[in-house]
């Protein structure tokens, strides 16, 4: 599914830029209308929204005219009486395309209905309008339209910023509607061999509950930065450099979190292999703790001394296993 | 004379076996810990000192749940209060439903406070209802260091309890087949009644890595520091380790199991 956010600042002043002017003419001057939307998309339904729209003044006639957006085209209009109906598309991705209807009582007012699919979703929108009659600029439409698509515009640049400063794989993908130049997109990938980018990544786990096109997690970003799987390139070598370039400088935390094999000797001796009577050194404290939480801990001298007879039944091993019979069908173990 | 009448007061307090001295081998470990072989409590450190508990407070939460008429398959609808706690969260929205039994997986595996205020909306009706019982139930329990401001272990001027309260708090929880399965447990799937599918993995990362380790419950809050309760067993013999306020909880918490086994079951 598309990202709300996306249909709120890509497809709706598109859309808005197709209906609006649906009663508008390229002439001047114009009169007021008040115009109120409700939509539904994404499965959310959004609060009435109601604006004031300058339509040029001879408005009933046929809606030709209408100044359309660059992306978008109402086509097939048709009016029979007092009610219109049309279809509507946009190019982009993803593909948007709907059709709608609107019946005027007199010409003061009208209600109307509009079903879009934007790419696999669907949204759909009930208008109304009434003629309020004041003395207006209609050009205001028409600058209105172009802010609106400006916006579009700067909001897509920011989302694209935000993906490389968050590593959101998935803001390179096209998964959330928005596709955004390869300039974003090598800045994302070089971001991958620094720690900072890396860690960014890694710490979205295996992202196993986020649908395939939202993932951000390490297999998703070796597909947008196309690396191979084994090699020289492969994320594991990066990841491997990036670790050996800790374990020198001394990065601790970014050794801690990612790098079981060239951290092992260090948690061997400044995390398990100190004496317990005191405390792990401040300086390592943290990495003991992020190697502790992100890599199996390493064996201690004393695990070897495991006693290996069988045990016998243990009362508090039968109290686990009820347990998880008593919840078995509630929740999966 | 005076310290071996202290070291037996401590043993006294530490609710321990009272025959041995309880030693505190490991003075720097944490602001406090208790370190227990079965029944007996072996080494502590400021065992009676109240602390902040951070989140294993919700073993409190488990316990009144659990002694309360607890149907595991009850339909909890998600409130706004909890769908916006803070810290620890398993992803809840408001409005969406769930089973108890998938939040108390949330409570005590992921330490979801979401999870959290919801059982306690659902068990008492307000969350303020709720922690009156849990202090109720503290008295009854005689942990007289033991006050509690919320369910889920939020810091809060008072909420307070000892590593020797927690450890019978502990005890008790561990009790309970429920807490039993899910503290052991590394991962665990639940859903909401409309279908949405969640997987909450342990903030225990001694699961499946300290061998014989079966529990329990972690925490971490500004105030309280990083906080550990660990049970560890082996050949039948049950190991406790609570520490609140330790610089290292894991790592640590690692070299006193293994030390309780191998060390002080030798002596």
């Amino acid at each position: 599914m598309s990202e709300p956010n996306h249909f709120f600042t890509r497809v709706v002043p598109a859309v808005l830029a197709a209906v609006l002017t649906l009663p508008a003419f390229t002439q001047e001057p114009g009169e007021l209308w008040e115009v109120t939307t409700e939509m539904q998309a994404a499965g959310m339904s959004m609060p009435a929204n109601t604006q004031r729209v300058c339509s040029p003044k001879n408005a009933t006639d046929a809606p030709m005219g209408v100044p359309e957006n660059e992306q978008c085209e109402t086509y097939d209009v048709q009016r029979s009486g007092s009610t219109m109906r049309w279809k509507m598309r946009c190019s982009g991705s993803p593909p948007t395309s709907g059709s709608g209807e609107m019946t005027y009582a007199g010409k003061d007012s009208y209600r109307g209905a509009m079903q879009m699919k934007v790419g696999t979703d669907e949204m759909s929108m009930k208008l109304s309008g009434r003629r309020l009659g004041t003395a207006c600029d209609a050009g205001k439409v028409k600058r209105h339209i172009a802010a609106a698509q400006a916006e579009s515009v700067q909001y897509q640049e920011k989302f694209c910023q935000t993906g490389v400063e968050a590593m959101t794989a998935y803001t390179f993908t096209g998964g959330a509607g928005v596709q955004c130049s390869p300039k974003y997109k090598e800045q994302y990938c070089a971001a991958l061999r620094t720690e900072r980018g890396y860690d960014k990544v890694a710490d979205f786990g295996e992202s196993a509950q986020v649908p395939a096109q939202m993932r951000s997690d390490l297999g998703a970003a070796r597909a947008v930065c196309g690396l191979p799987a084994t090699g020289a390139n492969s994320l594991e070598a990066m990841r491997s450099g990036l670790c050996r370039n800790a374990l020198a400088k001394e990065s601790l935390v970014f050794l801690g979190r990612n790098c079981r094999d060239e951290g092992k000797d260090l948690a061997m001796r400044e995390c398990a292999g100190r004496n317990y009577t005191s405390p792990v050194a401040p300086k390592y404290a943290e990495f003991c703790n992020a190697y502790a939480r992100h890599n199996a801990l390493p064996e201690t001298a004393d695990n070897s001394a495991q006693p290996a007879e069988a045990q016998p039944a243990d009362p508090k091993e039968s109290a686990i296993k009820s347990g998880k019979k008593a919840l078995r069908g509630l929740i999966g173990f | 004379m005076r310290s071996i009448a202290g070291l037996l007061l401590i043993g006294f307090a530490a609710g321990g076996a009272a025959a041995a001295p309880v030693i505190d081998r490991y003075p720097r470990a944490a602001s406090a810990y208790v370190v227990a072989i079965g029944d007996t409590v072996k080494w502590a450190r400021a065992a009676d000192r109240p602390l902040p508990p951070a989140s294993l407070t919700k073993l409190m939460t488990a316990i009144v749940l659990l002694e309360s008429d607890w149907d595991p398959a009850a339909i909890v609808t998600v409130s706004p209060r909890a769908a916006r706690a803070i810290g620890a969260r398993a992803g809840l929205e408001a409005r969406e439903q769930l089973t108890a039994a998938s939040l108390l997986a949330a409570l005590l595996v992921r330490s979801a406070n979401d999870a959290c205020i919801a059982l306690a909306e659902h068990h008492s009706g307000s969350v303020e209802r709720f922690v009156a019982r849990m202090n109720e139930r503290a008295s009854e329990l005689a942990l007289s260091g033991t006050h509690f401001e919320n369910p889920c272990g939020l810091d809060a001027p008072g909420h307070r309890s000892t590593a020797n309260n927690l450890l019978r708090l502990a005890r008790l929880a561990a009790k309970f087949p429920s807490v039993a399965a899910l503290a052991a447990s590394t991962k665990v799937d639940i859903a909401t009644r409309a279908g949405r599918k969640l997987t909450l993995r342990t903030t225990n990362p001694l699961l499946g890595r300290l061998d014989g380790a079966i529990g329990l419950k972690s925490g971490f809050t500004a105030e309280g520091g990083r906080c550990v309760i660990v049970l560890a067993r082996r050949g039948g013999v049950d190991v406790w380790v609570v520490l609140l306020n330790a610089r290292d909880r894991w790592w640590t918490a690692t070299a006193l199991v293994e030390d309780a086994f191998h060390g002080a079951l030798r002596d």
